[in-house]
This record gives structure tokens, C-alpha cells and sequence, in this order.
């Protein structure tokens, strides 16, 4: 294939999606009806197509002798020197998100059309799906920092909308909201960020300010290498971006709440796509933050404590999807703590393998749910397995994946970071990387255990419909043999020297979940699961782990309540007394002034005598 | 000051004038502080008089006859003839007694003393300005400054032709507006 | 002629009477007759502007005057009538309804 097809291919993704959103936002406004059935395959129709062209854009990709293709569509601005332009750049990193993207997106639509077919919304649903999936293509496809930034906030939009997709209940909205305004925080952080780059540098083309910074900011191996320079505030700004849209400490708190909305939607968003976008950011710009090793060693930092604070909340949740959602937490945690030690290759691989079974796990949640006449507490089911059989084995390749045991696709990328990690001499975050591991694999199969082995509570309404089973069965093929390594991603990233390790150590590893899953089993067997706690102090720690840490409680109480006691006593404020002082002083002079009108003759011609000899002194004197 | 004492008593005119002026001043003031009101038209009258001897000496013949014949005969004649209207007699200056007591108007003599020294001190040679600025041809020793009707009569019909139709105009308006307002109307009072 | 000071003294004085009598009477009518004594004082100004300009533009002015304090007092009269009509006394200070 020629560079011309290629380039239309390439701009043929994004748009396939906006083009099929614009025009099911746009029906509604013109008062066109859209049947269901040309609704439904308007969206999954362009997404199917755009899947279609990420193929050919892989062939395409393979024949070219360097694998990248850089193209400028047009000017967006130009100021001054400073212009910013709609340009697309596709290499290894950006095509393997865009596969995904389009590939399980594909599926989770396919899904949705049987999920979301009672619902009265439909055409706005996938309207928003659409949108998301543009904005998010734009997000990783984008040459600079700008247009990325546009993709972000789009994505953060779409989110926003999702969440609150039922918005005539409260809490819908009120976890959108809270969403929305945490991952705002984050993308301040990163428009600041984006101005201190600029202003260093005069653009935002990613490749030209790696190669600029590099010059700029050499890495010396001088004798202060956690060095608080200029470089290492860009990079912790945009980590600051990374952080509020990934979920990750302190940010993460959003992530649970926003289950809230339809479980596609969480299995889009929440799991495969959205929350990989600060992955893929600090992945693209990894040469840039290579030049600081402080940043690195927070985004390290970051991912360990987030990976371990969210699996131990997960051991104590009650419903379903709020156990995935900290399981997408803890998971975006190693894929940090990959980055953070500069393994990207072995990062993104996670993220691809991750986006497989989290997604399996979502839909299969959705589709339990949905059999289960919207039950979401794992408490009150139990012993489903010989009645959902397709959900179970679903469930079975999600949660194996997830704790990593051999042979799964999750067990793969799990390894290659824990490698990478004592690759790097990281060995306190390869313990920290190892607990994780465990509690993982733990809660996994006390989600598997406590729904389907036991005693049936509830029985199941019906079955999964045929447009949910495809895609479920797709996504578990993916997740069984998704383990096979990318090629490109490998040449991309130059990978560090492998060393030998000791095979005991390669063993333990492999050990570790293995032993997870049977500890649970046994904890399951006696019954802890569920069970009412004795002790108090226990209860206390339940407690706290069941909040995800008490977050919530310490923004509330350290910054909501604050600020709404600072607003409140300012209600009259400095500048609300500023423009009343103006109104109460003309109110004084209209007062003054009319105490002169006393109606009274005499007084007026005093007056007049008496300012016209005024007047007149007044004369004399000058 | 002595030299402004001689040149008051140099000649007959300026005698006379001195005369005239205090007559019209002291009748002034006695004007304004009666209770009476009929008093206070006389010495009005008076003080015209002197006024228009003013003017003879002043050399404004003309001035001088319509003073006497328009001001102090017809309007003075006018403010006669309300004030025998309305005024009742003792009652009538009682109660002026009450609206007017001298003792309490201080404040208004100091600020008409302080006004007139104020705009003697703009308006007067005496402050080493110059004086009323004269074209030199009229500087000369014999010019008079008596205009009499003869001129007045021929600048009348001359320059100021307009000016006798616009007082004429201003004569009707006021002679509608006093028939108006002096009328006793039907409906009941306001 | 008669020397400019005087003169001047003169009108300004009578006009400073005519002020006093317009601040310190409550009685309408003495009012309107204070009024009278300044348009005196100027038209003696006037005319004698006249009499040492040596032309008769001041006593055109004068016969303005004249022509003015006429009408001024025909309709001040009349006005004077319908006030005593209304509340039976010439005191101004009565008036006072169009206060604030």
C-alpha cells in the first residue's frame, strides 16, 4: 500500500466513529426517527469499520521499512511563531492502542445492542459511545500534545455523559459529577504542565520536544540525580494528568463510584480504554521523562502504593463491579510501577492484556446482572454454576487471567514486569509488586467462588442473549491467547539487557498466585467469606478497607468542607461590598441632596446669595 | 482720603449727587425694615425720586422722566392699589411684627456686607485697574454725556427697531398672564 | 461728570439693600418690593454706563428694564392675590408643599 491510502486509512479511524455520532446526536435535532435496527448498525458499523482499517493500517504497517507514519492534516492555529496542527502519528505504541480501542470496542458495542435493548435511550447511548471512542482515538493517535489534550478532555466528556447516563436518579449524577471534577484536577495539572512546555520549548509536537528536551535537560550522571529541576516538574504535572484520568493515588477515589453506569460502558471505559490513556501518555512522552529519574521514581512510587491500597479494598467489596473497578485500579497500578522502572514495552503489553480480561470480566458481570434481574451483591447469589454455565467459564478465563496463573494471557505480561522490575534492582517494589500479586489472585477467586460454588440464594431470571455470547466468547479466546508478544512494541521501546535470573526466583513467582488461589478456597470452604465479624477491631479494619482506605472521608473532610465554609462566609463578598458600597453612596448623596429641597423660598434665595458670594471670594482670591 | 473728600464737594453736581444718593439709600433702608406696609410704599416712592434726580444729573433726561412717570407712577400705583387690597389694618402689622424681627437678621446684613465689599473690590478703579475704558475721542474735556429723547427717539426707530416690538410682545404676554392669574375661578380652591 | 466711583458705590449698595430685604422679610409683598430696589440699583448702572460711554445704548437698556419690571410685577401681584386667596396670609414660608 501506497502512503496516500495509508494516511486516508489512518484518518479514516477517528472519524468512522465521530461521523456515526454527529449523526445520531444531530437525528433528534431535526426530528428524524432513527429505527433501532439502523442505530444499531450505524454504531457498530463504523466501529467494525474502523477495526477494519487498523488491519490494513497493521499490514500496511509491516511493509514499510521503519514502522511509522507521520502526517499533518492541516493547521488547527497558528500564533506567532507558535502553531499547533491536526496531525496524526501511527507507530507501534499508537497502533496497538488503536486496536484495541477498535477491536474490543467492536465487541463491547456488539454487546451493548442486546445489554441496552430495553432501554428507552438507545440512540443517545451509542451516540455517547461513539463519541467517546472518536475523542479517544484522536487521544492516541494525536502528533502533539494539543490535539491529545482535546482527545482528554473529550474522553473525560464522554465519561461524564456515560456515568450519568440514568440520570434521573441522583447518585448517577452525583458520581458523575465527582468523576468529572477529580480528573479535572488532574488535567489542570497537565495544562499547566503543557504551558511550561511550550513556554521552553515554543511547541507541542511530542517528537520535537523529546528531541529538544534531550538537548536541553542532559541526563548527567552528575552526584544529585533526584534533582527538583524544571524537567522534573513538567514531567510530575503531566504524571499530575496521568494520575487524575488513570485512577491512581490520590485520584483514584471516582473510579468505584463511576460503576454507576451501564456495565458496557464500565467495561469500555472504566477498564479497557479511558483509564489507559495516562498510561499511554506517560508512555508516549517516555523520553522526556527518562531525563528526570525523581519523576520516574514517582510514577514507580505511585503505582506501587496504588496497586496495594486497591487490592486490599477489593478483598472486602460486596458488589460485583465495585471488585473490578479496584481490581482496574490495582491493575493500572502495575502498569505504573512498569513505567515507573522503564519497562514500557512490558507496560503496554499489561495494558493490552489487561484491556482483554477486564473487559471479559465487565461483560460478564453485565451479563450475570443482567440474568440475575439486576442483582449487584455478590452475597446474594451463590452455586450459578451449573445454572449459568456460559458465564461461569466466562468468569473462570477473566479472574485466571487476572491473578495471573500460567498459560493465561495475564500471566505473561504479569511476569515480564516483575522481571523488568529486578532487572532494575527495584526490589522493595518487586516485594510490594509480589503482595499484589497475591491479594489478587485472592480476591479473583473469591469473586469466582462466593457467585458461582455454594449454595444457590437466588435463581437466575434467563439466559444471555445471543448478541451478548459472541462477543463473551471472543473476548475469553483473547484472554486465553492474548499472551502473544508484539513485536514492534518490543522495537520501539529498546529494551534493557535481560539478565539471567534465578530459577528459583522465576518459580516463586509463578508459586505465588497458585497459592493465592488455593488459600481462598480454603477461606472459602470455611466459610469466612461473608460472614459477620466478632471482633471489633476486626470490623474496624473492614470498615476502613470496604471505603478504599477512607479517602473519601479525608477529601471530605480536609477539602470539601473547607471550601464550602470559606464560600458560605463569603457569601458578602469583598467585591459584592465594593459594588453595594457604590449604590449605598449614591443612596447617601440622593439623601444629602434632597435635604436641600426644603420647599422653602427664603431658603433658596439664601442659597443663591450665599454661593454667589462664594463665588465671588472665590474670584478674588485666584 | 482727603483727596477723595475734595474731589465729593468739588462742584455742584457732585454735591448734589451726594445729596440724592443718601436720600435714596436711607429711604432704602427704611423700606425694607417697616412692618407697615403702606410705610414701606412710600419711602419706596421716595427713593425713586432720588433715583431719577440721579439720572438728571447723570445727563438722562429721557431716563429720568419715564422713571418718575412709569415706575413711580404706574407700578408703585399698582403696588398701592393690591396692597389696599389685602392689607387689614393693626392686625395685618401685629403679625408682620412677628414674621419680621430685626434682631434676627445678622447673619443676612453680614452676608450682604460681605457682597458688597466683595464686588466693589472686582468692579471698582479703586483697586488700581483702570477705569471704564473710554474711546479717546470721548475723553476729551467737552464731551457732555447728556443723551437726551432726541436720541434715544432716533436710536429707538434706528438700530433698535426690533427692540420696541419685542418689549411690546413682552407687555401682551404679561397683561394675558396677569388677567389669567388675578382671575377668582368658579370651582372650589385647591 | 460726576466721578465713576460714586456711581458705583451707589447702585451696588442699593443693590446690596434690596438683597437684605429679599433674605430677611417673610412677607411676600415686601419681597416683591425688595425685588424692586435691585432692578433699580442696575438700571442705575446702566444709565450711567450711558452717560460715560456717551451713548444711548444704556438707556435703551433702562426702557428694557422698565418694560420688564412691569410685567414682572403685574403677574408677581397677581400670583401675590391667589396665594392670599388660597391660605389667607402672605407668609412664604407657608408654601412649602414642593419640599423633598
Amino acid at each position: 500500500m501506497d502512503h496516500q491510502t495509508l494516511t486516508k486509512l489512518l484518518l479514516a479511524v477517528p472519524l468512522l466513529p465521530l461521523f456515526s455520532a454527529t449523526l445520531l446526536i444531530l437525528a433528534p435535532l431535526f426530528s428524524i426517527k432513527l429505527p433501532k435496527q439502523l442505530v444499531a448498525l450505524l454504531a457498530v458499523g463504523s466501529m467494525a469499520t474502523a477495526a477494519l482499517c487498523t488491519a490494513f493500517l497493521h499490514q500496511g504497517l509491516g511493509d514499510l521499512t521503519e514502522p511509522v507514519i507521520q502526517h499533518v492534516y492541516g493547521t488547527w492555529m497558528q500564533v506567532g511563531s507558535f502553531s499547533v496542527a491536526f496531525g496524526f502519528h501511527l507507530d507501534a505504541l499508537s497502533l496497538v492502542m488503536i486496536s484495541i480501542i477498535t477491536g474490543v470496542g467492536t465487541l463491547i458495542h456488539l454487546y451493548s445492542v442486546g445489554f441496552m435493548d430495553q432501554d428507552k435511550d438507545f440512540q443517545r447511548y451509542f451516540a455517547y459511545l461513539n463519541l467517546f471512542v472518536a475523542a479517544m482515538l484522536i487521544l492516541v493517535l494525536a502528533d502533539n500534545l494539543l490535539l491529545l489534550f482535546l482527545g482528554w478532555e473529550g474522553v473525560g466528556l464522554c465519561s461524564y455523559l456515560l456515568i450519568g447516563f440514568w440520570h434521573s436518579e441522583t447518585n448517577n449524577n452525583q458520581a458523575a459529577n465527582k468523576a468529572f471534577l477529580m480528573t479535572r484536577i488532574g488535567d489542570t495539572g497537565m495544562a499547566i504542565g503543557m504551558f511550561l512546555l511550550v513556554y521552553q520549548f515554543g511547541t507541542l509536537d511530542i517528537q520535537q520536544i523529546q528531541i529538544s528536551a534531550a538537548e536541553l535537560w542532559p541526563l548527567s550522571n552528575s552526584s544529585a540525580p533526584y534533582a527538583f529541576d524544571m524537567v522534573t516538574i513538567c514531567c510530575l504535572l503531566l504524571l499530575a494528568g496521568a494520575v487524575g484520568k488513570s485512577g491512581q493515588l490520590p485520584l483514584q477515589s471516582w473510579l468505584p463510584d463511576a460503576m454507576a453506569g451501564p456495565t458496557p460502558v464500565s467495561a469500555l471505559i472504566h477498564a479497557a480504554t479511558m483509564v489507559t490513556a495516562g498510561v499511554y501518555l506517560i508512555a508516549r512522552c517516555h523520553a522526556l521523562f527518562e531525563l528526570s529519574p525523581l519523576a520516574m521514581q514517582c510514577v514507580a512510587a505511585i503505582g506501587a502504593i496504588t496497586l496495594f491500597i486497591a487490592a486490599s479494598a477489593a478483598l472486602v467489596q460486596s458488589d460485583v463491579k465495585r471488585i473490578l473497578a479496584y481490581s482496574t485500579i490495582s491493575q493500572i497500578g502495575y502498569m505504573f510501577l512498569a513505567l515507573g522502572a522503564g519497562a514500557y514495552s512490558a507496560a503496554v503489553f499489561h495494558l493490552m492484556t489487561h484491556a482483554f480480561f477486564k473487559a471479559l470480566l465487565f461483560l460478564s458481570a453485565g451479563a450475570l446482572i443482567y440474568c440475575m434481574h439486576h442483582e449487584h451483591n455478590i452475597f446474594r447469589m451463590g452455586g450459578l454454576r451449573k445454572k449459568l454455565p456460559l458465564v461461569w467459564g466466562c468468569f473462570l478465563v477473566g479472574c485466571a487471567a487476572l491473578a495471573s496463573l500460567p498459560l493465561m494471557s495475564g500471566f505473561f505480561s504479569k511476569e515480564l514486569i516483575l522481571e523488568k522490575l529486578l532487572d532494575n534492582h527495584m526490589y522493595g517494589y518487586w516485594v510490594v509488586a509480589i503482595a499484589g500479586a497475591f491479594l489478587t489472585a485472592f480476591y479473583s477467586f473469591r469473586l469466582l467462588f462466593v457467585i458461582f460454588e455454594g449454595e444457590t440464594k437466588k435463581e437466575p431470571d434467563m439466559q444471555p442473549t445471543k448478541t451478548m455470547i459472541v462477543p463473551l466468547s471472543v473476548l475469553a479466546l483473547l484472554a486465553i491467547f492474548g499472551g502473544i508478544q508484539p513485536q514492534g512494541l518490543v522495537a520501539l521501546f529498546q529494551p534493557t539487557a535481560g539478565q539471567e535470573h534465578n530459577i528459583g526466583i522465576i518459580a516463586f513467582t509463578i508459586a505465588v498466585p497458585i497459592c493465592a488461589v488455593l488459600f481462598s478456597f480454603i477461606q472459602f470452604k470455611r466459610g469466612v467469606f461473608g460472614r459477620e465479624l466478632k471482633s471489633v477491631t476486626l470490623m474496624r479494619v473492614r470498615d476502613f478497607l470496604y471505603s478504599g482506605w477512607a479517602f473519601d472521608w479525608f477529601y471530605q473532610k480536609f477539602f470539601v468542607k473547607p471550601f464550602v465554609t470559606l464560600a458560605e462566609s463569603n457569601k458578602n463578598d469583598i467585591i459584592d461590598q465594593a459594588s453595594i458600597a457604590l449604590i449605598n453612596f449614591s443612596r447617601l448623596l440622593n439623601k444629602l441632596f434632597s435635604r436641600l429641597q426644603t420647599g422653602s423660598l427664603r431658603w433658596y434665595s439664601g442659597s443663591l446669595v450665599l454661593f454667589s458670594v462664594a463665588a465671588l471670594g472665590f474670584l478674588i482670591i485666584t | 482720603m482727603t483727596e477723595e473728600l475734595t474731589l465729593l464737594f468739588s462742584s455742584i453736581p457732585n454735591v448734589l449727587f451726594v445729596i440724592a444718593s443718601a436720600v435714596a439709600l436711607i429711604s432704602a433702608m427704611l423700606t425694607v425694615t417697616r412692618h407697615n406696609a403702606v410705610h414701606a410704599l412710600l419711602y419706596l416712592v421716595i427713593t425713586m425720586m432720588a433715583i431719577s434726580l440721579i439720572f438728571f444729573l447723570l445727563g438722562a433726561s429721557f431716563a429720568a422722566a419715564l422713571q418718575i412717570i412709569v415706575y413711580a407712577g404706574a407700578i408703585m400705583v399698582l403696588f398701592v392699589f393690591v396692597t389696599m387690597m389685602l392689607h387689614q389694618g393693626e392686625s395685618t402689622i401685629i403679625q408682620e411684627k412677628q414674621l419680621y424681627q430685626p434682631s434676627k437678621s445678622l447673619g443676612a446684613a453680614v452676608l450682604c456686607v460681605i457682597l458688597l465689599a466683595e464686588t466693589l473690590f472686582l468692579l471698582s478703579p479703586l483697586t488700581g485697574e483702570e477705569p471704564i475704558n473710554l474711546s479717546i475721542a470721548d475723553t476729551a474735556a467737552n464731551v457732555s454725556g447728556n443723551i437726551g429723547a432726541r436720541e434715544i427717539g432716533l436710536t429707538l426707530f434706528g438700530p433698535y427697531l426690533l427692540l420696541v416690538e419685542i418689549s411690546a410682545l413682552l407687555l401682551l404676554t404679561a397683561l394675558i398672564g396677569a388677567f389669567h392669574l388675578g382671575r377668582r375661578h368658579q370651582e372650589s380652591e385647591l | 461728570m460726576i466721578p465713576q466711583e460714586f456711581v458705583l458705590f451707589f447702585s451696588l449698595a442699593l443693590f446690596c439693600i434690596g438683597v437684605f430685604g429679599v433674605l430677611v422679610r417673610r412677607n411676600l409683598l415686601f419681597i416683591l418690593i425688595s425685588i424692586e430696589i435691585m432692578l433699580n440699583a442696575v438700571a442705575v448702572l446702566f444709565v450711567a454706563a450711558s452717560h460715560y460711554h456717551n451713548s444711548g445704548d444704556g438707556q435703551i437698556m433702562y426702557l428694557l428694564i422698565l418694560t420688564l419690571a412691569a410685567s414682572e410685577v403685574a403677574v408677581g401681584l397677581g400670583l401675590l392675590i391667589q396665594m392670599y386667596r388660597r391660605t389667607h396670609t402672605l407668609d412664604v414660608d407657608r408654601l412649602s408643599s414642593m419640599k423633598g
